[in-house]
Protein backbone atom coordinates (compact mmCIF):
# COMPACT_ATOMS: atom_id res chain seq x y z
CA UNK A 1 0.00 0.00 0.00
CA UNK A 2 1.34 3.43 -0.94
CA UNK A 3 0.68 6.26 1.47
CA UNK A 4 -0.17 9.39 -0.53
CA UNK A 5 1.82 12.58 -0.03
CA UNK A 6 -1.39 14.57 -0.21
CA UNK A 7 -5.10 14.26 -0.85
CA UNK A 8 -6.80 15.66 -3.93
CA UNK A 9 -6.12 15.89 -7.63
CA UNK A 10 -3.86 17.94 -9.90
CA UNK A 11 -5.28 20.11 -12.65
CA UNK A 12 -3.66 19.82 -16.06
CA UNK A 13 -4.21 21.00 -19.62
CA UNK A 14 -3.43 19.15 -22.82
CA UNK A 15 -4.33 18.58 -26.45
CA UNK A 16 -5.93 15.47 -27.87
CA UNK A 17 -6.65 14.28 -31.37
CA UNK A 18 -10.19 13.22 -32.17
CA UNK A 19 -10.48 10.32 -34.57
CA UNK A 20 -13.49 11.07 -36.78
CA UNK A 21 -15.95 8.72 -38.37
CA UNK A 22 -18.27 5.90 -37.46
CA UNK A 23 -15.72 3.29 -38.51
CA UNK A 24 -13.72 3.97 -35.33
CA UNK A 25 -15.42 3.06 -32.04
CA UNK A 26 -16.04 5.88 -29.60
CA UNK A 27 -13.79 4.13 -27.08
CA UNK A 28 -10.88 4.44 -29.55
CA UNK A 29 -11.59 8.00 -30.67
CA UNK A 30 -9.72 10.22 -28.19
CA UNK A 31 -6.01 9.96 -28.87
CA UNK A 32 -2.92 11.58 -27.54
CA UNK A 33 -1.80 14.39 -29.84
CA UNK A 34 1.21 12.67 -31.28
CA UNK A 35 0.84 8.94 -30.73
CA UNK A 36 -1.66 6.22 -31.43
CA UNK A 37 -2.61 5.61 -27.81
CA UNK A 38 -6.26 6.19 -27.00
CA UNK A 39 -7.69 7.68 -23.83
CA UNK A 40 -10.66 6.09 -22.11
CA UNK A 41 -14.01 7.68 -22.92
CA UNK A 42 -15.80 5.94 -20.05
CA UNK A 43 -13.58 6.62 -17.06
CA UNK A 44 -10.10 7.58 -15.90
CA UNK A 45 -7.23 6.64 -18.19
CA UNK A 46 -4.43 4.71 -16.50
CA UNK A 47 -0.85 5.09 -17.70
CA UNK A 48 1.26 2.15 -18.65
CA UNK A 49 4.82 1.88 -19.81
CA UNK A 50 5.25 -0.10 -23.00
CA UNK A 51 8.45 -2.09 -23.56
CA UNK A 52 10.90 -0.16 -25.75
CA UNK A 53 13.20 -1.28 -28.49
CA UNK A 54 16.80 -0.10 -28.27
CA UNK A 55 18.62 -0.15 -31.55
CA UNK A 56 22.33 -0.57 -32.11
CA UNK A 57 23.33 -0.87 -35.78
CA UNK A 58 25.95 -3.51 -34.92
CA UNK A 59 23.85 -5.64 -32.58
CA UNK A 60 20.47 -7.34 -32.59
CA UNK A 61 17.55 -5.20 -31.39
CA UNK A 62 17.12 -5.19 -27.61
CA UNK A 63 13.72 -4.97 -26.00
CA UNK A 64 14.08 -2.99 -22.75
CA UNK A 65 11.69 -3.60 -19.87
CA UNK A 66 8.85 -1.32 -18.99
CA UNK A 67 8.53 0.58 -15.70
CA UNK A 68 7.02 -1.39 -12.85
CA UNK A 69 4.88 1.61 -11.97
CA UNK A 70 4.09 4.26 -14.56
CA UNK A 71 5.15 6.99 -14.73
CA UNK A 72 8.73 6.08 -13.92
CA UNK A 73 10.85 8.96 -12.62
CA UNK A 74 13.58 8.57 -15.22
CA UNK A 75 11.31 7.39 -18.02
CA UNK A 76 9.12 9.19 -20.55
CA UNK A 77 5.93 7.25 -19.83
CA UNK A 78 2.76 8.54 -18.19
CA UNK A 79 -0.16 10.77 -19.02
CA UNK A 80 1.16 14.18 -19.98
CA UNK A 81 -0.43 17.51 -19.10
CA UNK A 82 0.71 21.11 -18.75
CA UNK A 83 0.20 23.17 -15.60
CA UNK A 84 -1.33 26.04 -17.57
CA UNK A 85 -3.61 26.17 -20.61
CA UNK A 86 -2.11 27.63 -23.77
CA UNK A 87 -3.70 30.51 -25.67
CA UNK A 88 -3.03 28.76 -28.96
CA UNK A 89 -6.15 27.89 -30.97
CA UNK A 90 -6.47 24.29 -32.09
CA UNK A 91 -8.34 23.19 -35.18
CA UNK A 92 -10.03 19.81 -35.37
CA UNK A 93 -9.04 17.04 -35.21
CA UNK A 94 -7.00 18.59 -32.39
CA UNK A 95 -8.81 19.82 -29.31
CA UNK A 96 -7.57 21.40 -26.12
CA UNK A 97 -8.99 20.39 -22.78
CA UNK A 98 -8.29 19.84 -19.13
CA UNK A 99 -7.82 16.86 -16.84
CA UNK A 100 -7.91 15.97 -13.20
CA UNK A 101 -4.83 13.83 -12.55
CA UNK A 102 -3.81 11.72 -9.58
CA UNK A 103 -1.82 8.70 -8.46
CA UNK A 104 1.93 8.80 -8.99
CA UNK A 105 2.86 12.16 -10.51
CA UNK A 106 6.28 13.17 -11.85
CA UNK A 107 6.75 16.92 -12.09
CA UNK A 108 8.81 18.64 -14.77
CA UNK A 109 8.30 22.15 -13.45
CA UNK A 110 11.17 23.55 -15.46
CA UNK A 111 9.37 22.50 -18.64
CA UNK A 112 5.85 23.30 -17.37
CA UNK A 113 4.36 19.83 -17.51
CA UNK A 114 3.82 16.73 -15.43
CA UNK A 115 3.29 13.03 -16.08
CA UNK A 116 0.57 11.27 -14.13
CA UNK A 117 -0.54 7.74 -13.46
CA UNK A 118 -4.29 8.42 -13.79
CA UNK A 119 -6.28 11.21 -15.40
CA UNK A 120 -9.85 12.03 -16.31
CA UNK A 121 -10.72 14.66 -18.93
CA UNK A 122 -12.84 17.43 -17.40
CA UNK A 123 -13.65 19.89 -20.17
CA UNK A 124 -12.80 20.74 -23.76
CA UNK A 125 -12.52 24.06 -25.59
CA UNK A 126 -15.09 24.28 -28.36
CA UNK A 127 -13.20 24.02 -31.65
CA UNK A 128 -13.50 26.94 -34.07
CA UNK A 129 -13.01 24.93 -37.22
CA UNK A 130 -11.24 22.00 -38.67
CA UNK A 131 -8.21 21.28 -40.74
CA UNK A 132 -8.45 17.54 -41.14
CA UNK A 133 -10.11 15.49 -43.83
CA UNK A 134 -13.36 15.09 -41.92
CA UNK A 135 -13.78 18.11 -39.62
CA UNK A 136 -17.57 17.70 -39.43
CA UNK A 137 -17.26 14.07 -38.39
CA UNK A 138 -14.53 14.94 -35.89
CA UNK A 139 -16.77 17.57 -34.30
CA UNK A 140 -19.67 15.14 -34.11
CA UNK A 141 -17.40 12.56 -32.49
CA UNK A 142 -16.08 15.15 -30.01
CA UNK A 143 -19.62 15.87 -28.78
CA UNK A 144 -20.17 12.11 -28.28
CA UNK A 145 -16.91 11.94 -26.26
CA UNK A 146 -17.96 14.93 -24.14
CA UNK A 147 -21.30 13.26 -23.45
CA UNK A 148 -19.71 9.88 -22.58
CA UNK A 149 -17.22 11.48 -20.20
CA UNK A 150 -19.77 13.83 -18.64
CA UNK A 151 -17.28 16.55 -19.49
CA UNK A 152 -17.88 20.24 -20.06
CA UNK A 153 -17.57 22.26 -23.25
CA UNK A 154 -16.23 25.78 -22.81
CA UNK A 155 -15.52 28.67 -25.15
CA UNK A 156 -11.91 29.64 -24.42
CA UNK A 157 -8.83 28.80 -22.31
CA UNK A 158 -9.81 31.23 -19.53
CA UNK A 159 -13.20 29.61 -19.13
CA UNK A 160 -11.48 26.23 -19.27
CA UNK A 161 -9.27 27.19 -16.36
CA UNK A 162 -12.18 28.52 -14.27
CA UNK A 163 -14.37 25.48 -15.00
CA UNK A 164 -11.60 23.02 -14.19
CA UNK A 165 -10.61 24.70 -10.93
CA UNK A 166 -14.22 24.50 -9.72
CA UNK A 167 -14.33 20.79 -10.67
CA UNK A 168 -11.03 20.10 -8.91
CA UNK A 169 -12.31 21.56 -5.63
CA UNK A 170 -14.96 18.81 -5.48
CA UNK A 171 -12.34 16.07 -5.10
CA UNK B 1 23.93 2.39 -28.72
CA UNK B 2 21.09 4.64 -29.88
CA UNK B 3 18.36 5.22 -27.35
CA UNK B 4 15.12 6.57 -28.76
CA UNK B 5 12.73 8.09 -26.24
CA UNK B 6 9.43 9.85 -26.78
CA UNK B 7 9.49 13.40 -25.48
CA UNK B 8 13.26 13.79 -25.69
CA UNK B 9 15.26 14.86 -22.65
CA UNK B 10 12.79 14.86 -19.79
CA UNK B 11 14.69 16.02 -16.67
CA UNK B 12 12.10 15.40 -13.97
CA UNK B 13 12.35 17.53 -10.82
CA UNK B 14 10.27 15.68 -8.24
CA UNK B 15 7.60 13.07 -7.78
CA UNK B 16 4.68 12.66 -5.43
CA UNK B 17 1.63 10.50 -4.88
CA UNK B 18 -1.69 12.35 -4.90
CA UNK B 19 -4.91 10.53 -4.14
CA UNK B 20 -8.45 11.89 -4.03
CA UNK B 21 -10.71 10.64 -1.23
CA UNK B 22 -12.92 9.22 -3.97
CA UNK B 23 -11.70 8.68 -7.53
CA UNK B 24 -13.41 10.95 -10.06
CA UNK B 25 -15.42 9.10 -12.68
CA UNK B 26 -17.94 10.43 -15.22
CA UNK B 27 -20.82 8.98 -13.15
CA UNK B 28 -19.64 10.49 -9.86
CA UNK B 29 -19.08 13.84 -11.52
CA UNK B 30 -22.62 13.82 -12.90
CA UNK B 31 -24.00 12.85 -9.47
CA UNK B 32 -22.13 15.67 -7.75
CA UNK B 33 -23.33 18.14 -10.36
CA UNK B 34 -26.92 17.16 -9.63
CA UNK B 35 -26.51 17.50 -5.86
CA UNK B 36 -27.96 20.75 -4.53
CA UNK B 37 -25.38 23.20 -3.21
CA UNK B 38 -24.96 23.16 0.61
CA UNK B 39 -27.34 25.51 2.40
CA UNK B 40 -25.82 28.46 4.16
CA UNK B 41 -26.44 28.62 7.91
CA UNK B 42 -28.45 31.68 8.86
CA UNK B 43 -26.35 34.35 10.48
CA UNK B 44 -27.04 35.10 14.13
CA UNK B 45 -28.11 38.65 14.66
CA UNK B 46 -27.64 40.03 18.13
CA UNK B 47 -30.71 41.70 19.50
Amino acid sequence: MIIPDRVGTIVGYRVWRVIPGKWVALSESLHAQTCQRSWSTTGPTVAYCPPRIQGDPNKPLVMSGSCEEAPGFGCACGLYARYEPTEEEHLLPYVMGSVLAWGRVVHHEDRSFFRAEKALPVAFVRPRGGSGVFPGEAEEKLYCIVEALGAGMVEDPEELRAYTEVEARKW
Amino acid sequence: MVKVRAGGEEKPEREEVVEPLEEPTPERRKERREEPPPRKKPEKISA
